[in-house]
């Protein structure tokens, strides 16, 4: 096993795909986590607290989920990619089985989550200083460093999630284009009407437990509560806020490990699938 | 790591593609020490076979094995068997160099051996080039090189010599000798005899999925119909003096001649001579191997009889058959 996943290593590191996928994953993450704390309508609103509130985190979190789509198009790869290639064939005939092989992708794909999870925690936090020096107008202030490493940690562990669930969908969907415009189109269109037909259908509680929501809320949930904890002088209490500012973000989403179970649950329902069907694949 | 025989037995394999059945009750074996030519025409069920035997697709009926158990059941199937199939590629992207040294990490072998087996394909100069730049020839090179990572026991190789030059087809066959000389196994798979007729001592001919012949070259040869075809002046009487003679078997061809099987120059003559017929010449056609393997597979295409699509026939002049120089 240990030498099936240095070989998975060692396919990822001698091609461009790893670094082609992170370098929009960190400027999304940059961009996103900069100019929301620009843009962020919110501000306002705090500014007539006259409180310093750690809006950056918010943004933060934002700008984290929506990098994650690269991790997932890069984890959608590590199967699908090789059955484009025909490298699969190879793969298959140097390994003792078909699930050895995808144990290993999973384990190395992994640690290149922890990677993209690193390179957008730190573009994600230049981003965030960036925004929020520009922003601070006396609203601006950044949570405490314990708060803003929790965070960070919880982003690598996110993108982790959504570069395995990506090497799921890659299982199911042997075929690189049709694994990555599943996953892209979900995320960007699907789950929405989804959402939109439980709104209509007064269904608005499961909203949180949709996989996009799921795979989201960990981090927006967690930013939630570093916000209101920076707080003083709230009259709620912290859920009664954090559901305020829920409200007033229009985001769904449960409390961040409950999201995280969830969406943990969704990448085991594609991978035991996946896995399934490629035990009885015929690879021609 | 070369625990086992090097046998390989197939026994009752079928596949079916929906509607279509690519290979039917296919039974043989192949014993170490040797080289075994694997034939039949395009679409005959070769490389669905290869492919079952590995592994690949899942039999719909019956049994492949290797050392006398499944391919899924080797432990480290590259250590045992190295394979260069047909729809096997590389990342266009990956120098041969780290395709190879991914490969040797899955099968744990040490990095050092990447650089044997480029040396033994005579890769070394192109290690540092992607694949994606590689002409057909590199390309079925670093496929050998891959399959010889694992210091395998049994080498199966589909179609190896398309896109090699006759130089390269020269060496394979060299290599294919040799290491079934070092008491190791060797499948390989052609849609062309004659390219495989100086290297393998047996053959397994298939056609439609089923096995149509199994066993010795020198047998299949020995089989073979020899037939005279003669030139004479009246084919009538000669064709009755013949069957007079007990040759049941004298068709008259389109250019005059007449074609008598299992007949030599000889009797012939000795016939003609008694009936009184004369004869202006005659050809003892010692039809090949080619001929046979064509006989033998004919069934594989309804219309085409000599020479199935896109195949070399077998008095046309072959490219690979000098190649070897050990004709």
């Amino acid at each position: 096993m240990g030498g099936l996943i240095k070989a998975e290593f060692r396919k990822i590191l001698t091609t461009k795909m790893w670094w082609a996928l992170l370098i929009p994953a960190a400027l999304v993450a940059l961009v996103a986590s900069g100019f929301g704390s620009v843009l962020g309508g919110l501000e306002d609103v705090l500014r007539e607290s006259g409180q310093k509130v750690p809006i950056a985190v918010l943004f933060y979190a934002r700008g984290m989920n929506q990098a994650t789509l690269f991790a997932a198009i890069f984890g959608a790869c590590a199967v699908a990619g090789e059955f484009r290639t025909k490298t699969i064939t190879t793969t298959y005939l140097t390994a003792s089985s078909r699930t050895a092989v995808i144990g290993a992708k999973l384990i190395a794909y992994a640690g290149m989550g922890v990677v993209y999870g690193i390179g957008c925690a730190i573009s994600g936090s230049i981003g965030a200083v960036i925004g929020d020096s520009i922003a601070s107008d006396g609203t601006g202030a950044f949570p405490d460093l314990g708060a803003w490493l929790a965070i960070c940690a919880a982003g690598i562990g996110v993108m982790v999630l959504w570069t395995l669930l990506g090497v799921g969908v890659g299982t199911l969907i042997n075929n690189p284009v049709g694994s990555i415009l599943a996953l892209t189109l979900y995320v960007l269109v699907a789950e929405k009407a989804v959402e939109l037909v439980l709104s209509t259908q007064k269904l608005d509680e499961i909203r949180p437990y949709l996989p996009n929501n799921a795979g989201n809320g960990v981090l927006t949930d967690l930013s939630l509560r570093i916000f209101v904890k920076a707080l003083t002088g709230i009259p709620v209490s912290t859920e009664q806020a954090v559901d305020l500012l829920r409200q007033q973000m229009q985001v769904h989403t449960d409390i961040w490990w409950a999201s995280a179970l969830v969406f943990f649950g969704y990448f085991g329902v594609v991978t035991v699938l996946g896995w399934l069907l490629n035990e009885k694949r015929d690879v021609t | 790591m070369h625990d086992g025989s090097g046998r390989i037995a197939v026994e009752g394999l079928s596949k079916q593609f929906g509607p279509v059945t690519a290979v039917s009750n296919l039974s043989f074996t192949v014993e170490p020490g040797s080289v075994t030519g694997f034939l039949g025409p395009n679409g005959a069920g070769k490389t669905t076979t290869l492919r079952m035997l590995l592994g690949l697709v899942r039999p719909t009926a019956g049994k492949a094995t290797i050392n006398g158990v499944a391919f899924e059941a080797l432990g480290n199937p590259g250590t045992i068997v190295g394979a260069v199939l047909e729809a096997q590629s590389f990342h266009p992207g990956r120098t041969a160099r780290n395709h190879l040294l991914a490969y040797a990490a899955a099968m744990s072998v040490p990095d050092a051996r990447v650089e044997q087996v480029l040396q033994l394909v005579g890769l070394t100069e192109a290690a540092d080039r992607k694949a994606g730049g590689f002409s057909m020839g590199m390309r079925q090179r670093l496929a050998l090189a891959t399959a010889l990572l694992g210091d395998p026991q049994i080498l199966v190789l589909d179609e190896p010599a398309n896109g090699l030059d006759p130089e390269g087809i020269a060496w394979l066959r060299g290599f294919m000798q040799a290491f079934a000389r070092s008491g190791r196994t060797v499948l390989v798979s052609s849609h062309l005899l004659s390219e495989m007729e100086q290297t393998v001592d047996r053959v397994v001919i298939i056609s439609r999925g089923q096995c149509v012949y199994d066993g010795g070259l020198e047998d299949l040869r020995k089989g073979q119909q020899t037939r005279v075809l003669v030139q004479t002046a009246d084919p009538q009487k000669l064709t009755e003096a013949l069957n007079a003679a007990g040759f049941a078997a004298v068709e008259a061809l389109p250019d005059g001649r007449l074609s008598v099987s299992d007949a030599t120059r000889m009797r012939v003559a000795e016939i003609g001579h008694e009936a009184g017929v004369l004869i202006y010449g005659m050809d003892e056609d010692s039809s090949d191997l080619e001929r046979i393997f064509f006989q033998l597979t004919s069934g594989q295409f309804t219309g085409a009889q000599e020479t199935p699509y896109g195949q070399t026939a077998p008095d046309q002049a072959n490219p690979w058959s000098n190649a070897g120089g050990n004709a």
